[in-house]
């Protein structure tokens, strides 16, 4: 990284080359709304609320009861271990790959466009993993938990194709000026 | 009366900190209204932030703010989060170091420069020393019998907010200020200093969580508390990290933008201090 903050003729290229950085920082981002909002605020599900039906023999954790909430609480500490590494290690890789301009950078289209972008991937992976295939908890339980988890990709998928519409604006704009 | 920490405000130590809040906030209001109106300016948004961070400290103070009764554990987790990491970062992205600087005769800016890299001030306005006054500060707050003094004794709580509001200033400066800050190591060793800080961070309120640390508090109470430190100081942690994105300098600056950028940031030290 320290190579490339010596190459001057890079500037115009800044926003080039974020894709990665900026969609590791929306993945973490995302995890964070999603653990904050549906975890802790509006308590909607734990990592493994659903375990008593869920599609891989996980065994049954009741947020309810003390050990449940325990080892519910392991799982959210892991997944908040990754949702920091996420932030952390996307806004280095941010840093190593932008190395002139970056002050700017913080107002630039293409930056949040791939933070949406990340985000949307969160809710899409962890939507089909957690919520489908391993069905360990689900955005919402209940009777209507299918329309939740559904809407909740469909967000993703709506998060996507808007960041990426938004990062591509960000692009021409330096292309068609330099 | 007046005296009684439980009251939490209506003590002479609160209204101190208030008028010192509301002198301070005043003085940077008027300093930053002159700088505007000269050619090179003043950015509006560094005058709301440190605006708002003196509003944060002052709301924190009040007796009255407190959604909880008094002397309850939750109360003072929201206090101590507001005081020791919420209000600094507004503080500092206020840049009020920079705002001195550019107010004072160059040759006390030279001064000041010279101070900053002084051994003492080089140590203290490093951080690692800054991770550790912070975190040891929660440790000591919260893994020791320090938060039953701190709460009997008016005195020692003051301290204690002092503390809180000191390691939290000099942390969030030397990760991510706008400030100058003498041989402010890189960002990916920033990065790696917030990340042990939000990791003591959480393993600190996962503790009281559980009631291994804390003392003999009531469950609910605890675990509100607990709750409140866990996701107040991921929220806060988020803000500094993004923090970082917003006060990053280029090592060198080849376009115009830029230069103006560096050039508004530090035209009385940029012999001195560089970062």
């Amino acid at each position: 990284m320290v190579v490339g903050s010596r190459s001057v003729r890079r500037s115009r290229d800044r926003v080039v080359g974020i894709g990665l950085p900026g969609t590791v920082l929306g993945v973490g981002l995302g995890g964070f709304v999603d653990g904050i909002l549906l975890h802790q605020l509006l308590q909607w599900h734990h990592m493994l609320s659903s375990s008593d039906a869920d599609n891989v023999g996980v065994p049954t954790y009741s947020p309810d009861t003390v050990p449940g909430l325990r080892m519910n609480t392991v799982w959210d500490g892991l997944f908040h271990t990754f949702t920091w590494l996420a932030v952390l290690i996307g806004l280095g890789l941010l840093y190593a790959r932008v190395t002139s301009g970056r002050g700017a950078l913080w107002t630039s289209r293409a930056l949040w466009g791939w933070v949406l972008v990340g985000w949307g991937l969160f809710n899409v992976v962890e939507g089909v993993i957690d919520h489908h295939l391993l069905g360990i908890h689900h955005v919402r339980g209940g009777a209507h938990q299918l329309w939740w988890d559904l809407a909740f990709l469909a967000l993703g998928v709506v998060l996507i194709v808007v960041g990426w519409l938004m990062q591509r604006g960000g692009t021409r704009q330096p292309a068609s000026t330099g | 009366m007046t005296l009684a920490h439980g009251a939490h405000g209506t003590s002479s130590g609160a209204l101190v900190l208030v008028t010192a809040s509301a002198v301070v906030g005043a003085g940077y209001a008027v300093l930053a209204w002159r700088r505007r109106r000269e050619p090179r300016g003043w950015g509006a948004w560094r005058t709301i932030s440190f605006l708002a961070g003196i509003a944060l400290l002052v709301l924190a103070v009040l007796p009255f703010m407190s959604p909880w009764p008094v002397g309850d554990l939750r109360g003072h987790m929201l206090q101590h989060l507001i005081i020791g990491m919420l209000a600094p970062i507004g503080l500092v992205l206020g840049a009020p170091l920079t705002l001195i600087l550019r107010t004072v005769p160059r040759r006390w800016g030279r001064r000041i420069g010279r101070l900053l890299h002084t051994r003492p001030v080089r140590v203290l306005v490093h951080p690692v020393t800054a991770l550790m006054l912070t975190v040891g500060g929660m440790v000591a707050l919260y893994c020791t019998p320090l938060h039953q003094v701190a709460t009997d004794g008016s005195v020692v709580h003051h301290l204690t907010h002092a503390h809180l509001l000191t390691a939290g200033y000099l942390f969030a400066w030397t990760i991510a200020g706008p400030d100058p800050a003498p041989r402010r190591p890189s960002v990916p060793t920033r990065l790696v200093v917030l990340g042990v800080a939000i990791l003591a961070h959480a393993v600190v309120s996962q503790l009281l969580y559980a009631g291994l640390v804390g003392g003999p508090i009531p469950a609910p109470e605890r675990r509100g508390a607990a709750e409140l430190m866990y996701y107040g100081g991921d929220i806060a942690e988020i803000m500094l990290a993004l923090a970082i994105l917003t006060t990053w300098r280029p090592r060198r600056g080849p376009t115009a933008r830029v230069r103006a950028a560096a050039a508004s940031d530090g035209r009385n030290v940029g012999s001195v201090v560089r970062q």
